[in-house]
């Protein structure tokens, strides 16, 4: 079996859309899910009655049930229910429900993580709760939230790829198309697996240099 | 004349252990108090209840006349009144010297940037780190953040500062250098209530030595007094223990085979 060159070169314009698909899935799903991580984890290091249980059997639903079927679910079950939305919108939803529950357990422990000591220091020298927040907990928490922060971004751009299962144009999705026009099997999974590494791989080492420059900033040597 | 800081039938209970029973304490300005007392005697507790780490249960505490142990006590307001250094300095980790001594003056008693900055590094020329003030604490030593740290209380011009156990965690070079700077706010005549298991340097410093022990002050009185002639039996006991390691005989020569 030869190596069909040519075919490749044919199937680029196809898959630099979907990795523009796959970038757009994966960076609006890991804002959101920060956003919705930033709310919760407040609420359980407030310990907001009633809602820090919400806030709990969500994060045990997301962690402990498969991508895919709360996918499956969003995608198919709800429009029983007369919800009916688009793949790309299912896609966003289901990876902000479980990004979501992921990103509120690391914001928790980079909070928990502060030392109580540097809470007294704080509030010795007559600091507000809300400035304790922002000028110590905040900044420390940050820091130390960051390399599973970054990790999880990266874990969720890679997940995407269960999107292609609701016919959402991202890379999975294109490769498979491929496969079953042409049969092109060989061929089109090389690309896949080259587009990943090219992707991920320069992510993943942009993320752990900025770590590494945050936190020398901010903690100084 | 009456006194800036006064405890009275002051009580406070961790669960249903009473860690403070029935303090009784005055502290004039301008006087250096150094509390003395084997662990878990409820000194640290008693100087953290002072700032409202820890809240008192019942029994009076007064600042300047004022009852603190009210419901509508702002204790912002005390804690500016009231410098706190700790055993282990405690600076914050993200911030320069600079930023850590600032964060007070301009962020709790909204002072002009200027004027804060050149107080803050009169006081740092004073204990002598000028030069560390764009340094990270975690590029100083011990000793070098501790003065840092009671830099930062002094910034915001307390009336009282209270220290715990601050040479606790400190190498025996880096004690002196944090007890000269201590030694120097008494000559200065700053209040202070101050714990420590120095005995030679609460000697020196103190105008009144306080010994606890159980959560109960058994004795108070000049240090001259107290270290020569103890009156509680505890009290003997605890200066013994102290004493046992400076007038141990020396071990004679072994011979070595």
């Amino acid at each position: 079996m030869s190596f069909d060159f040519a075919f490749i070169l044919s199937t680029l314009p196809a898959f630099l859309k979907a990795v523009g698909v796959t970038l757009q899935v994966g960076l609006i799903a890991i804002g959101t899910s920060l956003l919705v991580a930033l709310v919760n984890a407040a609420i359980l290091v407030y310990r907001t009655p009633y809602l820090q249980r919400l806030v709990k059997l969500y994060v045990e639903l997301a962690r402990n049930t498969p991508l895919l079927i709360q996918l499956f679910f969003v995608y198919f079950a709800l429009p029983e229910l007369g919800l009916k939305i688009s793949g790309f919108a299912a896609a966003l939803i289901t990876m902000t429900f479980l990004g979501g529950a992921y990103l509120t357990e690391v914001l928790r422990a980079g909070v928990e993580a502060v030392p109580v000591a540097q809470l007294e220091s704080g509030r010795s020298i007559g600091l507000s709760e809300g400035q304790l927040l922002r000028h110590v907990i905040l900044p420390q928490a940050g820091i130390l939230s960051l390399p599973a922060l970054f990790a999880n971004f990266i874990f969720l751009l890679k997940e995407t790829t269960v999107v292609s299962a609701v016919a959402v144009p991202e890379i999975l999705y294109t490769t498979k198309s491929y496969i079953a026009l042409y049969y092109k099997t060989y061929e089109m999974l090389a690309v896949l697996t080259l587009i990943c590494v090219l992707l991920f791989l320069p992510l993943s080492l942009l993320l752990s240099r900025l770590e590494r420059r945050l936190q020398h900033g901010q903690f100084g040597s | 004349m009456s006194a800036l800081i006064e405890f009275k039938g002051f009580n406070k209970f961790f669960g249903a252990q009473q860690v403070l029973d029935h303090v009784d304490l005055q502290v004039r300005s301008g006087e250096v108090v150094v509390i003395l007392g084997p662990s878990g005697c409820g000194k640290s507790t008693l100087l953290r209840c002072l700032n409202g780490l820890e809240t008192a249960h019942s029994g009076s505490l007064r600042l300047a006349g004022k009852e603190l142990l009210g419901a509508g006590t702002d204790w912002r307001q005390v804690r500016q009144q009231v410098g706190m250094v700790f055993q282990s300095y405690h600076l914050f980790g993200h911030m320069s010297v600079i930023d850590n001594l600032l964060l007070g003056p301009l962020k709790v008693q909204k002072r002009e940037r200027r004027e804060a900055q050149a107080h803050a590094e009169a006081l740092l020329a004073r204990v002598g780190l000028l030069d560390k003030r764009d340094a990270f604490p975690r590029q100083l030593s011990g000793g070098q953040q501790q003065r840092i740290a009671i830099v930062r209380s002094l910034c915001m011009n307390p009336q009282v500062m209270l220290f715990d156990e601050v040479t606790a965690a400190l190498d025996p070079e880096m004690v002196k250098e944090v007890l000269q700077v201590i030694q120097g706010l008494a000559q200065g005549g700053m209040t202070l209530l101050i714990v420590t298991h120095e005995m030679a340097f609460a000697r020196a410093v103190a105008d009144r030595i306080v010994f606890m022990e159980a959560g109960r002050i058994l004795e108070q009185r000049d240090p001259e007094s107290f270290f020569t002639n103890p009156q509680s039996a505890r009290a003997q006991q605890f200066l013994e223990k102290f004493s046992f390691v400076e007038s141990l005989p020396k071990t004679p020569a072994k011979e070595l085979s």
